[in-house]
């Protein structure tokens, strides 16, 4: 048993790691596949020389696996090199921004899943009643409206009709209200689908109905049988609002010009800036990793059976 | 054909209906514009659409730069249906190759094909686009390639456990036994099986590839201005929002409409064949 739980861990450790030196090689290998940066930020020419200089500088004119080898011995030292439009250090940029982002992105993830979860559970509950019925109506006209029409929608109602909420930037709460709103729709429905469809299949099983004549209470039943089962599916939604927020951020900083990493990654791309763009991809998909790696062992616990089976 | 139509509820008829509207204005966009939707008339500048007080000249109104939005929209939704609808084909034919041959020849090809998968999830997919529109240039073509890989996973995942249930079924062991060839056997007797819910899920995930193509254009990724995508329109359009709202607008009610409508009767045929592999 304890072997098994062991071995469940340990090659779910493994698989994270590989991921993640996948991640490395195919970044670092695409990201050398743009072209010369400095010929895109000077797009009339340079002096002679210039290239040159700047090549050597920012050590682009190895060879690309010398290259990678440097970056590899660079990122293990915890250093990501410098910023090619910046000049400052990758990681300072990163964590200023990052800190926006997380602040954003953290909320939004709390409300969806508070919001999803109990929304799941009462849809489920009471499927056959009238107001459900509209929810769901609800729930898949909102499934087909992007986040950024969700946005500029708000816009206009809330900041530029009643004026209530600031459109852009950030600081005080009333700024996050709209992009937590904007962020956390999509997520919600997929919560709520989820989880309703979840309690749906598990209410409708025997042993819930052996629970139910046994004379327990509803809610009994709701929260101590269905739900626990319906929590598998859960977890597995969680890892993809994870990945749903940190994509979504893009567009909704973009809109709401919020300062943080969304905003600079999309700026860096247009700039082709090789270590931001490597440390923004890297740095994001280590996040996502994590997470999975973290929903993984929480299947394990609420669901001993799957150490047993190995796979989901 | 028949039957299947006949069995629509009224609201999933219209639904159809629409988009099958929709579909053929694009098409027909060449010859339906009344304007080139590029050219520029300094002159008139911002005229309201008609419902708020324009022109029949312009019936939804232009732009800042005098462009006519009704011809902007009717190209723009050409350029971002093709998108959309080859990114599928390219995506679903990847997820279909794959997801047919792991599914039915099992052992290690299956285990890279599920280590691909494993893969493609754990890293937000949209920084690899950003990532391949700066590799290849901002373009049409280079776009519609890396939408169309964003949901390959989705096709491969469900084709494959599909193929392992269908693959124990009496008439592959039939076909066996003949000595059909392999191939025979996954295009004859296997892919049949799986092409209804391979249609209900083109269905499925048409309005996220829509999402994904227009979002992507929107924060100005993907193509190139003056060429007009609706996600682009309403994109440029958001700077103008207090002065002339329905430069976002009126493309942002196609996009909504559109994937509105494929969904509402993709989920219609799921739960009318009563696909369990497809919910959510």
């Amino acid at each position: 048993m304890k072997g098994q739980m062991f071995r469940y861990v340990l090659k779910k450790t493994l698989v994270s790691l590989c991921t993640v030196i996948c991640v490395l090689l195919f970044v670092f290998f695409a990201a050398r596949l743009t072209g010369n940066p400095f010929e895109v930020m000077y797009p009339e020419g340079m002096e002679p020389g210039q290239l040159e200089k700047y090549n050597s500088e920012f050590g682009l004119d190895q060879s690309l696996i010398q290259q990678f080898a440097d970056y590899m011995t660079n990122v293990l030292h915890g250093d990501f090199g410098i910023s090619l439009v910046d000049k400052r250090p990758v990681k300072e940029i990163f964590f200023e921004k990052a800190m926006e982002t997380f602040k954003l992105g953290i909320i939004a993830f709390l409300v969806s899943v508070t919001i999803g979860v109990a929304n799941g559970i009462f849809m489920a509950v009471n499927q056959d009643k009238m107001i459900c019925k509209l929810i769901n109506h609800i729930i898949s006209a909102l499934y087909a409206i992007p986040g950024f029409v969700i946005a500029i929608i708000l816009i206009m109602i809330f900041g530029y009709y009643f004026h209530l909420l600031p459109t852009f930037g950030g600081g005080t709460p009333a700024h996050y209200i709209m992009p937590v709103i904007c962020l956390s729709v999509g997520p919600i429905i997929s919560i709520t689908r989820h989880v309703s469809n979840g309690i749906k299949e598990t209410l409708s099983q025997d042993y819930i109905r052996t629970a139910v004549s046994k004379g327990i209470g509803r809610k009994q039943v709701i929260l101590k049988h269905a739900f626990r089962n319906a929590l598998i599916p859960t977890l597995t939604v969680i890892g993809m609002v994870v990945v749903d927020v940190i994509t979504g951020s893009m567009v909704v900083e973009t809109v709401f010009s919020w300062p943080g990493l969304g905003m600079t990654l999309v700026n860096s791309v247009m700039n082709r800036d090789f270590p931001l763009i490597q440390f923004g991809v890297v740095f994001l998909s280590v996040i996502v990793i994590i997470t999975n790696y973290i929903l993984d062992i929480l299947y394990m616990i609420v669901d001993p059976r799957i150490e047993k089976g190995g796979t989901i | 054909m028949k039957r299947i139509i006949s069995h629509m509820p009224i609201w999933i008829k219209i639904c159809s209906c629409v988009f099958v509207f929709i579909t053929l204005v694009a098409l027909l966009a060449d010859v339906l514009v009344p304007y080139d939707p590029d050219a520029t008339s300094l002159l008139e500048r911002n005229i309201p659409p008609l419902f708020m007080g324009g022109t029949f000249a312009h019936i939804f109104g232009t732009d800042e730069l005098g462009r006519d939005i009704f011809s902007r929209i009717l190209s723009g939704t050409r350029i971002s249906l093709g998108m959309t609808l080859f990114g599928i084909v390219i995506g679903g034919s990847v997820g279909v190759l794959l997801g047919l041959s792991a599914g039915y020849m099992g052992g290690i090809w299956d285990r890279i094909v599920m280590a691909l998968i494993d893969f493609q999830q754990s890293i937000p997919f949209t920084l690899i686009i950003m990532l391949g529109v700066v590799i290849f240039g901002r373009g049409i073509p280079v776009l519609m390639c890396f939408i169309g890989m964003a949901k390959w996973e989705y096709y491969a995942k469900f084709i494959r456990s599909m193929v392992l249930g269908i693959k124990e079924k009496q008439f592959i062991e039939a076909a066996k036994s003949y000595h059909a060839s392999d191939l025979r056997i996954i295009f004859k007797y296997i892919f049949p099986n799986v092409m209804p819910s391979l249609i209900v899920a083109v269905a499925l995930t048409f309005p996220s590839v829509l999402m994904l193509e227009s979002s992507l254009t929107f924060i100005g990724i993907g193509v190139q201005p003056p060429t007009a995508t609706l996600g682009q329109m309403v994109g440029s359009g958001r700077n103008y929002l207090v002065v002339s709202p329905w430069l976002s607008l009126a493309p942002a009610a196609i996009i909504v409409t559109l994937s509105y409508c494929v969904q509402q009767v993709g989920e219609w045929m799921r739960d009318e064949m009563d696909i369990r592999l497809l919910k959510d």
